[in-house]
């Protein structure tokens, strides 16, 4: 005699083969992103957007100090992405890092853009802010769906704080020359 | 540390949304205070000037905290509310009087929102209670709205310009008094409410030519401009127009709060830029990401005392209004800059955001006869106090002067040919066949094409041999190198075409459903003979509309019955700072 199928059973099956799926789908998406994303990079004018406006650019503007505000301790820590070009079962367990990335030349920016997405992409092993001076490479981060933040002129360190509780950011490194430019302290840290 | 302009920062201690934590903003002796909303009692030790405990519940809640921080407190007493609230309020003003007693705390000052309020409390608990300093009464004529706590939702009525009236409805609970009080007169709808007769007393304000006014020093006026992150640059684009005519008329201020990652246009446009990014971006639980926004929404209208919050989308995300119903939020007004020619299914409920505004600015569209979406033919339920206005075409061309073909052409180093450039959305059905057919047409008339990459795509894949790729923006700029143009019909793009340019014009209209009606918009220029159109579900018909746009590209066709629409910017201008004009003073 012909039984159907138990409900539940085959529920927890899909379930299983989604989950397979998603792993094995995920680092191929990854992987094909990861291409796109090195072509991208090595097109000389990425970051060379012609944009012709017959005035001077807008002043930066020094933006309100939320931490000063008692309601801001209060407020949820935010996701930080992975980004399309790299695939771990569980994202969330990586630590979230920002990098700075220095209004520099176009190459430069390609080149060291390029290293350490390629390690994030074969060892992925931290969430990334990138902390932009400029608003060039924001197209690119974002096509890629990285996080980031424009500093515009606020130094790394002052912004420390608000990024802390943002996205809790654990440390700031420099995106050229690697340099831990702060780190949470300790205390906090390990909270 | 205090802010620019900042003399000192006042602890709100209470519900943020109270009405009375709201109005203090409008005191003249408030108009270069920090509220800063207390939702914590250990966050009453922090850098503050002094605390207002906004009713008796809240002082007694966190008395002990009060009395820690060391801070000057004031205290608003409250009458009692509706008549089976009176031995609850009775019993909290006794202990409130008794613990102020034992505590041998001095630096504390009971206040009323009234005259008549201090002298009855006065009375009847034997301690000293003063009024609170009256807010200047709004002199403008604007309707009587009636308050009530039993619901959220008011209503009025006035006359309309055609000598009929008019009845709106919009919720109560939106509103940042600040803004209520301006935009109407209230009055309360029980008689036996002492509490919220106070409230609405102390908001109307007092008309006493005494009274120092609050105006705030002349300046000019300062928008926060809110552009989405849309699929183009529509919404940046024509953001932009508007915020050139409002730098143009009266050297407005318009800094952008800007989701687009195209912040960079914005910024060398000379506007300054607030980069953020949405939920979806974060992959944020929206909740989450809408406290932050909120908070640092607030923060930002209140640092640059905005006169003016524009947003120029589909429909509002909540966090603005929330933001704008912050202490220290109130003067600020809100502008929608709603495009019509959305698609005829869109949900009409995106309407009800009509209540959060001032004003709606409905940029002209060329095509209008052919919009069927909601804004054209649906109407709101709740539409507020918001005025409407239309506009022509919104663009900015009439703000960047254009080169020459000669110019252009070497700017952007093409050679003396002819050529056509290519401009398409990311959405059109068979894409591959489209691609094909315009570039063997183009090939078979000795036409270059040059496609204009969006400063937010990476380069197409695969591009033949004969496609050149630019990056370029303003694209309006460089038109007179180009021969013909093969264009998305986005708002911005078709208008700059069909106002701003003579040549050959092929519409590739997107079948993205997210953007309006783009079928629609090219369908009409289609009728009126200013250009070409392939749609995506005609498949047999587009080698034949190609080959013609591309003979027309090579004998150098003109197209001189184009719309001739001169923007006039006056009457929206006027508009717009008509209504910054209302929270100026």
């Amino acid at each position: 005699m012909a039984t159907s199928p138990d409900p539940i059973a085959t529920s927890a099956a899909t379930l299983r083969q989604l989950a397979r799926d998603n792993q094995e789908m995920g680092s191929r998406l990854a992987h094909l992103e990861f291409q796109a994303m090195m072509r991208d990079l090595g097109n000389p004018n990425l970051f060379d957007l012609r944009i012709d406006f017959p005035n001077d650019p807008g002043p930066w503007l020094v933006p309100p100090v939320l931490t000063e505000d008692p309601s801001s301790q209060r407020l949820p820590q935010l996701n930080v992405t992975l980004g399309k070009t790299a695939w771990v079962h569980d994202p969330s367990s990586l630590p979230v890092m920002a990098m700075f990335v220095p209004d520099t030349d176009s190459l430069t920016l390609r080149e060291t853009l390029g290293a350490l997405l390629t390690v994030h992409y074969t060892r992925p092993f931290a969430r990334f802010v990138f902390l932009c001076e400029s608003l060039r490479p924001v197209p690119f981060l974002g096509r890629y769906e990285l996080t980031y933040e424009h500093l515009g002129k606020l130094p790394p360190a002052v912004a420390a704080k608000r990024l802390r509780l943002r996205f809790g950011v654990q440390q700031i490194r420099d995106l050229v020359s690697g340099q831990l430019l702060w780190r949470a302290p300790l205390a906090v840290a390990t909270d | 540390m205090k802010g620019a302009g900042i003399h000192r920062r006042l602890g709100l201690l209470g519900d943020w949304t109270d009405p009375v934590a709201q109005l203090l903003e409008d005191l003249p002796s408030e108009q270069n205070t920090e509220f800063v909303p207390l939702v914590d009692p250990a966050a009453l030790a922090s850098d503050l000037d002094g605390i207002l405990a906004l009713s008796q519940a809240d002082a007694l809640a966190h008395l002990p905290a009060l009395i820690a921080s060391g801070k000057p407190c004031r205290i608003v007493l409250r009458r009692r509310g509706p008549a089976n609230a009176t031995s609850e309020w009775h019993a909290g003003l006794r202990w409130l009087v008794q613990c102020l007693t034992l505590a041998e705390w001095t630096n504390w000052e009971l206040v009323a929102l009234t005259e008549e309020a201090a002298r009855e409390l006065s009375a009847e608990f034997g301690l000293l209670v003063t009024p609170l300093d009256p807010l200047t009464q709004i002199q403008t004529e604007r309707p009587r709205v009636a308050i009530s706590r039993n619901t959220d939702v008011i209503s009025f009525a006035f006359d309309t310009e055609n000598g009929g009236r008019e009845t709106r409805r919009a919720r109560l609970s939106i509103y940042n008094w600040v803004r209520l009080r301006r935009l109407a007169q209230l009055f309360v709808a029980d008689s036996d409410d002492p509490e919220l007769a106070d409230v609405i007393s102390f908001a109307n304000g007092t008309p006493d030519a005494n009274l120092p006014a609050s105006p705030r020093t002349k300046r000019t006026p300062v928008i926060l401009a809110v552009v989405p992150n849309g699929v183009g640059l529509g919404h940046v684009t024509r953001m932009m127009g508007i915020a050139r005519a409002l730098n143009q008329s009266q050297n407005a201020r318009v800094v952008f709060w800007s989701y687009s990652r195209a912040a960079e246009i914005l910024q060398a446009a000379g506007f300054e830029v607030v980069l953020r990014q949405n939920a979806v971006h974060l992959r944020a639980h929206p909740p989450s990401w809408r406290q932050w926004e909120t908070l640092e929404f607030a923060r930002m209208i209140a640092h640059l005392k905005a006169d003016l919050v524009s947003y120029d989308g589909g429909t509002f995300d909540n966090f603005v209004i929330d933001a704008l119903r912050m202490p220290g939020c109130g003067r600020c007004g809100v502008l929608w800059v709603r495009r019509g020619m959305l698609r005829p299914e869109t949900d009409a409920a995106m309407l009800e955001a009509e209540q959060f505004c001032d004003l709606v600015l409905e940029p002209g569209d060329l095509a209008v006869e052919m919009d069927k979406g909601p804004t054209r033919t649906k109407q709101a339920q709740h539409k507020g106090f918001t005025q409407y206005v239309n506009s022509p075409p919104i663009t900015l061309m009439p703000f960047l002067p254009r080169y020459s073909r000669r110019e252009a052409k070497k700017l952007l180093q093409l050679g003396w040919r002819r050529h056509c450039l290519i401009s398409l959305g990311g959405a059109f059905g068979d894409w591959d066949q489209l691609k094909t057919l315009i570039s063997h047409f183009a090939a078979k008339n000795g036409i270059g094409l040059i496609w204009a990459q969006s400063p937010l795509a990476p380069p197409p894949d695969n591009p033949d041999a004969a496609t050149s790729i630019r990056q370029f923006y303003p694209v309006n700029r460089y038109l007179n190198a180009f021969d013909g143009v093969i264009s998305a019909t986005g708002y911005n793009s078709y208008h700059e075409l069909m106002l701003g340019y003579d040549g050959p014009v092929l519409l590739a209209p997107t079948n993205n459903v997210r953007l309006d009606d783009q079928v629609a918009r090219a369908s009409y220029a289609d009728a009126q003979g200013w250009a070409h159109v392939v749609y995506s579900d005609r498949l047999n018909e587009q080698a034949r509309i190609i080959e013609k746009f591309m003979q027309q590209v090579k004998s150098d066709t003109r197209f001189q019955n184009r719309p001739k629409t001169p923007w006039n910017t006056d009457a929206l201008s006027k508009a717009i700072f008509d209504v910054c004009a209302r929270y100026s003073k």
